[in-house]
């Protein structure tokens, strides 16, 4: 194993556009799909599964699927974390980061392997006992499913899953039977959310098995605009299929809300013309701003930055600034590990990485 | 017909009962013994007609696959309550697969249109898996012809389980 100490050394990340290598999106879905995400849970057939795990038992099965990827021939390029080692706020960057969920974040007896990229992660007794995790920009379901599938197919080796040949792999929850393969991808969806069009997507998707709600809240007027779309359906479908139509689904409605953009921009241009140089001029020129405020500049600038209004800014930068602009992120940047921290010295510091993020931008 | 038609059930006896469904211009024919049909009890004075379903769900298994297992009020190694598992859709332990099977059938014919997995299995189960995975997914298919009363395919997947398994 690397020498890894934490999210230390988390390489380049107080700059954008180089952190933002994980998250990279190909330049034509990059202004609707930002990222994708593929999840495949696991449980040991051996061993009662997490929350009904005695303790000295659930050590035991951590310790089985960790010196699981330690066997693997490609092991030097995972580390292993134990969370009970680390400080909270880097605890807390990991549930910012999408790694592991709040509640994760603050259980004890807790490990992760994370890739050398941070793009694939093991993490161990969530829900299941293990899940996958791999994470990368733009439309990526086929590349991420064959990591996390190798990766998979060599830890089988080592590892007795619990399976079936009519259920699949047993997993803790019956909504998550069969492939236990969660697909989701994040979406950008402005004009969409704007015309009210969004309210028929998430019906129709509905009924093809998906889901899609709010990155930032779980309501409709998402914050941001951002939404995710994922699949409910893990039993019945092969892997391949369930990404398939996820990706199908994701390429439609990018397809529905880059020709509504066009309408936007044909009747109501000023209105979009304002809202994008508004939140550009705010986060060119303002000191402080509150995440709520940077989430929704950072939309308008990116569907400004898409229709071509605004010139010289990556949406990949505009992507990690999402991410890097979330309070645990700030306060490594200020390298305050205390868990109060003046609110103001967190707004003001925002305001500054956005603002130095967002030099070059220049009107298209 | 010169030599007599061997119930289709047991494939021993003589078929004595014909059923036969007529669709447009085509025929299907079932065949069976007195004997099969007594056991299945299909043959009752009060029986104006055959029931058909039940005779097709018996040739799958050789069971009532009405009658399924008896759910346990908990899982023998875990002790997760059936109570708790309704609940929360969650289950405790690999047998609480077992100790739950009929609830799990039941919901997941409810939440997926194809409650049956058809992905990838660990290299070890997908091998052994494999041999009789195609006869699993036909003898599904003409269950859920029958219960559909779509006998024409019940009759063609019934043809192809046979030349896939003589011995059936």
């Amino acid at each position: 194993m690397f020498d890894f100490t934490g999210l230390g050394d988390m390489k380049g990340w107080m700059h954008p556009a180089d952190s933002a290598d994980a998250t990279a999106t190909s330049a034509d879905s990059a202004s609707v799909v930002i990222s994708s995400r593929v999840r495949l849970s696991r449980n040991l057939a051996a061993y009662p599964y997490p929350g009904r795990i005695p303790a000295d038992k659930e050590e035991e099965c951590r310790e089985r699927i960790l010196a699981a990827f330690r066997r693997l021939p490609n092991a030097d390029e995972f580390a292993i974390l134990y969370l009970d080692d680390l400080p909270a706020l880097e605890r807390r960057i990991l549930f910012e980061r999408n790694l592991v969920s709040q509640g994760y974040s603050i259980e004890k007896q807790r490990a992760i392997v994370l890739s050398r990229d941070e793009s694939v992660a093991g993490i161990i007794g969530d829900e299941d006992h293990l899940r996958l995790v791999g994470m990368k920009g733009g439309l990526s379901l086929e590349p991420l499913l064959a990591r996390l599938d190798g990766l998979d197919t060599q830890l089988e080796e080592s590892l007795p899953y619990a399976v079936s040949p009519d259920w699949g792999y047993l997993n803790t929850a019956i909504t998550n039977l069969g492939t236990g393969l969660k697909a989701s991808m994040m979406l950008h969806l402005p004009a969409l959310s704007m015309s009210g069009l969004i309210k028929r997507a998430v019906k129709a998707s509905a009924q093809l098995g998906l889901s899609i709600r709010g990155f930032f809240s779980e309501s409709m007027d998402s914050l941001g605009d951002m939404y995710i779309i994922a699949n409910e359906i893990t039993i019945g479908l092969a892997e391949k299929e369930i990404i398939g139509n996820l990706g199908r689904i994701a390429v439609q409605l990018a397809g529905y809300e880059n020709r509504t953009r066009e309408e936007l921009m044909e009747k109501r241009r000023v209105d979009i013309e304002d809202r994008v140089f508004r939140a550009w001029g705010l986060l060119t020129w303002c000191r402080y701003v509150s995440h709520r405020e940077a989430i929704e500049a950072l939309s308008a600038l990116r569907l400004g930055v898409a229709l071509g209004l605004i010139a010289a800014v990556e949406p990949s930068t505009l992507t990690a600034l999402l991410y890097l602009s979330q309070k645990s992120h700030i306060q490594r940047v200020l390298q305050s590990q205390a868990d109060t921290v003046d609110s103001k010295l967190i707004d003001y510091t925002r305001a500054k990485i956005i603002r130095e993020a967002l030099t070059n931008a220049r009107g298209g | 017909m010169g030599v007599a038609t061997k119930c289709e059930i047991c494939g021993l006896k003589d078929a004595v009962i014909h059923i036969r469904q007529i669709q447009k211009d085509l025929v299907h024919e079932l065949h069976i013994c007195e004997e099969c049909a007594q056991e299945k009890g299909l043959i009752r004075e009060e029986d104006s007609e055959l029931p058909i379903a039940n005779l097709l769900s018996g040739l799958l298994e050789g069971k009532d696959v009405t009658g399924a297992l008896e759910v346990k009020d908990a899982c023998p190694k875990c002790g997760l309550k059936a109570v708790e598992f309704r609940k929360q859709g969650k289950l405790g332990c690999a047998e609480c697969f077992e100790a739950f099977d009929k609830d799990i059938r039941a919901i997941l014919s409810q939440m997926a249109a194809r409650p049956r997995h058809t992905g990838k299995l660990p290299h070890t189960l997908s091998v052994e898996h494999a041999a009789s995975a195609e006869g699993e997914g036909l003898r599904e298919e003409l269950r859920e012809a029958v219960e559909r009363e779509d006998y024409e395919q019940a009759a063609r997947i019934r043809d192809k389980l046979r030349e896939m398994e003589p011995n059936v």
